[in-house]
């Protein structure tokens, strides 16, 4: 089966984006047949330029340009590599491809998102409740609204504590001064609420999951963090299994009726051997290519489940545990005519002639949104001899 | 126990030990390694002391103190439970 599917997450700096696991997922199987559309935001997204990942690339809005404009590249986008599905991979880009989505089926693309009410459930404000109505141990949290609030917060549970963004970034904070820097730091990217929340001392497990949308996985790929960047990302796991974690995982995936990827983020408490859910993501992870290595494609299994009715769909398939993955950074020397042609057109078409235009003089183009250059320059031929 | 320590560990030709459940790897020398396979194995604490005492060749009375300091270390990381 031929399936043309956009994916979004290219960037692939020391925090990267799914895409690019997500894309080496699909190229690693064979059931189908997927010709890759990649969507970037910058035509500095290095997965853009990684040999064999995609075969179309397309620069769409940020997120924050709204979704209209997001709605208007992605019409295009959908008419001129014929896409049929889309899997979008970050957290930022899930409202506006909900707010599409029915427009995206009448256009002939399927998607597996999650609901919005369960995008809201696993929000950090909302998970302490989640996990209360799906009886799950979640760490003592308080919601802090100003800075005098902080300091009784930080007293009430106790030092170590853990500072987070209401999005983004968790800061432990050993005493009065951690935790002062570390809530001006984050409440100056992210604004408050922040929350503070007990510590819990012990391992910390990374699981992806494809939900069927009616409280069953499709697959699971759970994943000991071995390495860590210094943002507290993975750099390097082994997967496992874990009767405990799979319980936790199972219990979620029921409360939610989870539909699509997720990433879960579990503590296992070193002092009770009791596990602790610490975050939800609406996505798969970056380190997905692992799920393939652990025999758990779980792209693949999610097409399955879309695309093939006889598949059984009673059976959940795990990762074979044991299997050990790293990451390392690689430098790529990219062709100036790709770079340029995203730069210029917004669009990489592989296997098609790119056609940057000579002629001479100043234009006015018409904006391809993300395109940095709105504005291009040319030269006259004759200006240009002379 | 030896059926649940058999499915929670994979013991590696180097004799390194990898627990399954928790994504941690261990080392062990020769003595340790000859006592966590019997662990595994389900062998009582008598049979393990009689494994030391005919693989290295010491006395029973060496050998059961290095298989109770052992089993204490295992506990101490979690790995075995009475």
């Amino acid at each position: 089966m031929k399936i043309n599917l956009a994916v979004t997450g290219l960037n692939a700096s020391d925090s990267p984006g799914p895409g690019l696991g997500i894309i080496k997922c699909l190229r690693a199987q064979t059931r189908f047949d997927v010709r890759i559309i990649g969507l970037a935001y910058d035509a500095k997204e290095a997965t853009i330029y990684v040999e064999n990942a995609c075969d179309e690339v397309y620069l769409i809005p940020y997120p924050s340009a709204g979704v209209e404009a997001f709605k208007s590249r992605m019409r295009e986008v959908v008419q001129r590599a014929k896409v049929n599905f889309f899997l979008p991979a970050l957290d930022s880009e899930l409202a506006n491809a909900l707010a599409m989505e029915a427009e995206l089926k009448s256009l002939g693309v399927r998607t597996f998102l999650p609901t919005a009410e369960m995008i809201e459930m696993r929000s950090k404000l909302k998970l302490q409740e989640l996990c209360r109505k799906a009886r799950l141990r979640y760490p003592q949290t308080i919601e802090i609204s100003n800075y005098d609030q902080l300091f009784a917060g930080a007293r009430r549970l106790g030092y170590p504590c853990v500072v987070k963004g209401i999005f983004y970034e968790a800061v432990i904070a050993r005493n009065d001064a951690d935790l002062d820097k570390a809530a001006r730091a984050i409440s100056f990217r992210w604004g408050f609420p922040l929350l503070l929340q007990q510590h819990v001392p012990g391992e910390e497990f990374d699981i992806a999951i494809a939900g069927d949308g009616e409280g069953r996985m499709i697959g699971i790929t759970a994943m000991k963090k071995m390495a860590l960047t210094d943002k507290g990302k993975a750099w390097g796991g082994m997967t496992i299994q874990s009767p405990g974690l799979f319980a936790c995982c199972r219990r979620l995936m029921k409360h939610l009726e989870w539909r699509g990827p997720m990433e879960a983020e579990i503590m296992r408490c070193e002092k009770t051997d009791q596990y602790y859910l610490i975050e939800i993501n609406p996505r798969f992870p970056a380190w997905i290519y692992l799920s393939h290595g652990a025999g758990c494609n779980l792209p693949e299994l999610l097409l399955q489940h879309l695309y093939e009715k006889n598949r059984s769909r009673s059976s959940t398939v795990f990762a074979r545990p044991g299997t050990l993955f790293l990451r390392y950074a690689q430098d790529m020397i990219i062709s100036m005519p790709e770079y340029e042609s995203m730069l210029m057109s917004g669009e990489l078409r592989r296997g098609a002639p790119t056609v940057i235009e000579s002629t001479a003089r100043v234009t006015r183009r018409r904006s391809t949104p993300g395109t940095p250059a709105e504005t291009s320059i040319r030269t006259r031929k004759k200006e240009a001899r002379s | 126990m030896g059926k649940k320590m058999a499915d929670r560990f994979n013991i590696l030709a180097s004799g390194l030990i990898i627990d399954l459940v928790s994504g941690r790897t261990f080392s062990a020398n020769p003595t340790g390694l000859v006592t966590f396979r019997g662990i595994m194995e389900g062998r009582k604490k008598a049979q393990l002391v009689a494994d030391l005492v005919k693989e290295f060749e010491i006395d029973e009375k060496t050998a059961t103190r290095d298989v109770e300091e052992f089993l204490v270390e295992l506990k101490s990381f979690h790995l075995h439970e009475d």
